[in-house]
C-alpha cells in the first residue's frame, strides 16, 4: 500500500528560522550595511547541480549589532528578493521582477546577535540549462524596526556550477 | 463431539452382551472445543492373529458400526451355525465454543464405511470387507464428496447427530470432524467479535492491516470487507491532468482493494476525546469452495477494535490591518509588522491518546480571494488567479510559525506604483492534521474558517486605510484539505497594472 501512497512533501519551501550567528554554515558574507549582511549558498555547501536539478538556495542574514533589530515583510515564496544570475556565456539570465505580491505573508525578524536562515528554491528563479558556472548575487531591502530605517543588503557572490548529466 | 452408540449383537448359540464404554473426549477443554465420543464402545470381534503368533500374524479386528437384517448360516456338517446380528451407532458432535456467543464455525467432517461380508467360517475368522464408495454415505444429511468430506457450516454450542449412514447392511464407519475457526487480524492482532481484545486499540492516521486466518488454503475466495467509522483505502490527485501538490488528494474508498484476503485502511474518526475510544467493527464475507464437487458455502467474520483520536483545539487570536510602508514596498497587510504582531495567530492545543504519539501539520487553503486596485487614471485593475477555487496557500504543509510552534498569518496586498486605491478580501481555511509517527497517514482533527479585508486610498494628500480580519469558532473535521491549483502571490491583473 505504501508503495502508492504518495509522499506529503513539500512543493516548495520559504522557510525560515533563527540560529546564533556563529552556527551559521556559510563563510562567505556580503557587504556589511548598518550592523546587518547577508549570505547566499547552496545547501549542503554544494558547488556543482546537475542541468535543471531542484536545488534549495539557503539565505542567511547576520545581525552583528547588539541591540537592533531587523526585520523582513514576507509575502511571495521568492521573499522579494532581487537576483543577478548571470550565465555561464556571460548572459544576464537574472529573474524579472514581478508586479506587486499579494497573499499570506509572514514577519522574519532577525535579532541581535542572531542569524536567520532562509531557504528558497533556486530553481524557480530561472532555468540553469547551460553547461558551465553561473554567478549569482541576492538583493534585498530589510528594516530595522529599531530605527525605522531601511537597509539595503547584497549578498556574497555565489558561483554554481553546472555539470554535465552522465 | 460424543458419540452415542446403542449396539445389539444376537448370537444364537452365544448371547452376548456389550459393555458401556464412553465418552471418549479428544480435547482437554470441553468448555470451548469441540469434542465427540460413543457413549457405548462399538462391539468387535477378533478375525485374524493371536497375541503370540508373531509378525504377520498380530490380532485383527472388525468393528460392527451397524448392522440390520444380517442373518448368516453356515450348514456344512466341519462348520454349522447361524449369526443373526443387529447394530445403531449414533455419533453426536459437539461443536464447543464461548458461551452465550452465536459465532458459526466451518467444520470439515471425514466419513468412511467398510462393508463387511459373509466370514468364511462360521463366526467373523477372515471375514472380509470392502470400502464403500463415499459418494453414496450420508453425514448430516449430505453426501460426501469422493474424498469423503462434508463441509458444513455449524453453530457453536450446539449437538450434531454425525452418524456415518451407509447403504448397506453390516458395515463400519466414522466420522472424523476438523473445525475450522476463523479470526480477523488487525495488525497481526485476532480481534474478537463480541469485545475489543487487548491490544486492538489503533489510533487515527495508523495504518491497519486486515487479514482473514482459517480457512484452508485456496478455498476462500469473493472477499468483501467492510469497516465500521469514517475510513480510507486509497488516494488519487483532485484534479484530473494534475498532480499533487498543484493539487490536493482526494481520499477515498476503493472497493477494489477490499476484496482480497488482507486490505488496509486508515481511519480519520475516532472517539470523542483522546482518553475515549470509538468501537469500530470489522468485518468480511467470503465465500468456501470445495475440491470435491459441494456446493460453495458464504461464511461471515467479524471483530471489533478500539479507534482513538486526539483531541485538538484551535484558539485563533486576530489583530488589526494596517498600511505599511516599508523597505521592499507598500503594503496593506492584516498585522503589524513594526511590533511584531501577525494578523492571525493560532493557539493550538492537542491531547494525544494513551500509548500513542505523533506531531502536528497544518494546511492552509484560500477558499476565496478579491483584489482591485485602481490607478491615478481612473482604470480599474482586478486580480486573477489561475485555476479556481480553493487554492493551496503556497505549501503543504503550511510553514509559517512563531517561536512557541503557534502558526501565523499575515496576509498582505502590495500596492504598485501610480496606485489611487486598493480593495482587497480573502478568506481562509486553515487545518490542523494529526501526524502518526510512522506507518500512517496524516488526518485532518480541527479546523478554523477566518477571512480579512481591507481598503487604503490614497486622497492626493496621503493615504488612508480601514479593514478588519475575523475567524469563525474552531470546528471538528474529518475532511482533507481540498485545493484545485496553488495560489499565485503575483495574480495576473486584468488590465495589467501599469
Amino acid at each position: 500500500m505504501k508503495a502508492y501512497l504518495y509522499s506529503l512533501a513539500a512543493c516548495a519551501l520559504l522557510l525560515a528560522w533563527h540560529v546564533n550567528a556563529a552556527d551559521a554554515n556559510t563563510n562567505e558574507w556580503g557587504t556589511l550595511t548598518n550592523n546587518i549582511q547577508m549570505s547566499i549558498s547552496l545547501e549542503d555547501r554544494k558547488e556543482e547541480i546537475k542541468p535543471n536539478q531542484p536545488v534549495m538556495l539557503l539565505i542567511h542574514f547576520r545581525n552583528v549589532s547588539s541591540n537592533e533589530i531587523f526585520q523582513i515583510y514576507s509575502i511571495d515564496e521568492d521573499s522579494q528578493f532581487s537576483f543577478m544570475v548571470i550565465s555561464p556565456s556571460g548572459k544576464d539570465v537574472s529573474p524579472t521582477m514581478k508586479g506587486p505580491p499579494s497573499g499570506s505573508g509572514q514577519f522574519i525578524r532577525i535579532d541581535p546577535n542572531r542569524t536567520t536562515e532562509m531557504e528558497i528554491s533556486l530553481s524557480r528563479l530561472c532555468k540553469f540549462d547551460e553547461i558551465g558556472k553561473y554567478k549569482i548575487v541576492a538583493k534585498r531591502w530589510v528594516d530595522s524596526i529599531t530605527t525605522r530605517k531601511p537597509c539595503l543588503l547584497v549578498s556574497n557572490s555565489l558561483n554554481v556550477s553546472v555539470i554535465p548529466d552522465k | 463431539m460424543v458419540g452415542h452408540r446403542s449396539s445389539r449383537i444376537g448370537d444364537l448359540h452365544n448371547r452376548r452382551v456389550l459393555n458401556y464404554a464412553g465418552p471418549i473426549i479428544w480435547n482437554d477443554d470441553a468448555t470451548y472445543f469441540y469434542y465427540f465420543a460413543a457413549v457405548s464402545i462399538l462391539d468387535q470381534d477378533q478375525v485374524w492373529g493371536c497375541a503370540s503368533c508373531g509378525p504377520g500374524y498380530e490380532s485383527a479386528w472388525m468393528t460392527h458400526y451397524y448392522a440390520k437384517g444380517v442373518h448368516y448360516s453356515w450348514p456344512t456338517p466341519y462348520d454349522q451355525g447361524d449369526i443373526t446380528l443387529g447394530a445403531v451407532t449414533h455419533v453426536r458432535l459437539y461443536t464447543g465454543g464461548k458461551a452465550q456467543i452465536k459465532r458459526q464455525n466451518l467444520f470439515c467432517i471425514n466419513a468412511w464405511a467398510d462393508e463387511y461380508f459373509k466370514a468364511p467360517y462360521y463366526g467373523w475368522w477372515l471375514t472380509q470387507s470392502q470400502s464403500v464408495d463415499k459418494v453414496s454415505l450420508t453425514v448430516l444429511g449430505k453426501h460426501p464428496g469422493s474424498d469423503g468430506n462434508v463441509w458444513v457450516v455449524l453453530p457453536d454450542n450446539s449437538e450434531q447427530d454425525i452418524t456415518v449412514h451407509a447403504p448397506k447392511q453390516h458395515y463400519n464407519a466414522w466420522a472424523s470432524p476438523t473445525k475450522y475457526e476463523f479470526s480477523i487480524s488487525a495488525n497481526g492482532v485476532p480481534l474478537d467479535p463480541s469485545m475489543v481484545v487487548p491490544g486492538a486499540d489503533f489510533c487515527v492516521g495508523q495504518f491497519i492491516s486486515f487479514s482473514l486466518s482459517g480457512p484452508p488454503d485456496g478455498m476462500a475466495t469473493d472477499f468483501q470487507w467492510s469497516f465500521g467509522g469514517h475510513y480510507f483505502n486509497d488516494q488519487r490527485d483532485s484534479v484530473f491532468g494534475e498532480t499533487y501538490p498543484t493539487c490536493s488528494i482526494d481520499y477515498f474508498v476503493n472497493p477494489s482493494l477490499l476484496t482480497s484476503n488482507e486490505t488496509m485502511a486508515w481511519w480519520v474518526s475516532g472517539g470523542p476525546d483522546a482518553n475515549t475510544p470509538a468501537t469500530y467493527d470489522a468485518s468480511v464475507n467470503f465465500t468456501l469452495n470445495f475440491h470435491n464437487g459441494q456446493a460453495p458455502i458464504t461464511l461471515s467474520e467479524d471483530g471489533l477494535f478500539h479507534m482513538y483520536r486526539p483531541t485538538a483545539t484551535i484558539s485563533p487570536v486576530t489583530g488589526t490591518v494596517n498600511l505599511e510602508f516599508l523597505s521592499s514596498g507598500t503594503f496593506l497587510m492584516f498585522g503589524d509588522s513594526f511590533n511584531d504582531i501577525p494578523g492571525i495567530k493560532f493557539l493550538y492545543t492537542i491531547t494525544y491518546p494513551p500509548n500513542f504519539s505523533g506531531s502536528t501539520e497544518w494546511v492552509q487553503v484560500v477558499l476565496s480571494s478579491e483584489g482591485s486596485m485602481q490607478d491615478i487614471w481612473g482604470t480599474n485593475h482586478v486580480a486573477i488567479q489561475t485555476g479556481s477555487a480553493p487554492f493551496l496557500d503556497i505549501i503543504d504543509p503550511y510553514g509559517t510559525f512563531d517561536a512557541a510552534g503557534n502558526p501565523n498569518d499575515s496576509p498582505g496586498q502590495g500596492i504598485g506604483t501610480a496606485i489611487m486605491k486598493v480593495d482587497t478580501s480573502d478568506s481562509f481555511e486553515m487545518t490542523m492534521m494529526f501526524d502518526p509517527p510512522e506507518g500512517g497517514m496524516r488526518v485532518p482533527l480541527r479546523a478554523v474558517d477566518w477571512s480579512w479585508n481591507g481598503s487604503a486610498t490614497n486622497s492626493g494628500t496621503g493615504w488612508g486605510w480601514g479593514g478588519t480580519g475575523s475567524a469563525g469558532a474552531d470546528f471538528d473535521t474529518e475532511i482533507y484539505s481540498q485545493w484545485n491549483a496553488i495560489f499565485s502571490e503575483y495574480p495576473n491583473w486584468n488590465p495589467p497594472l501599469p
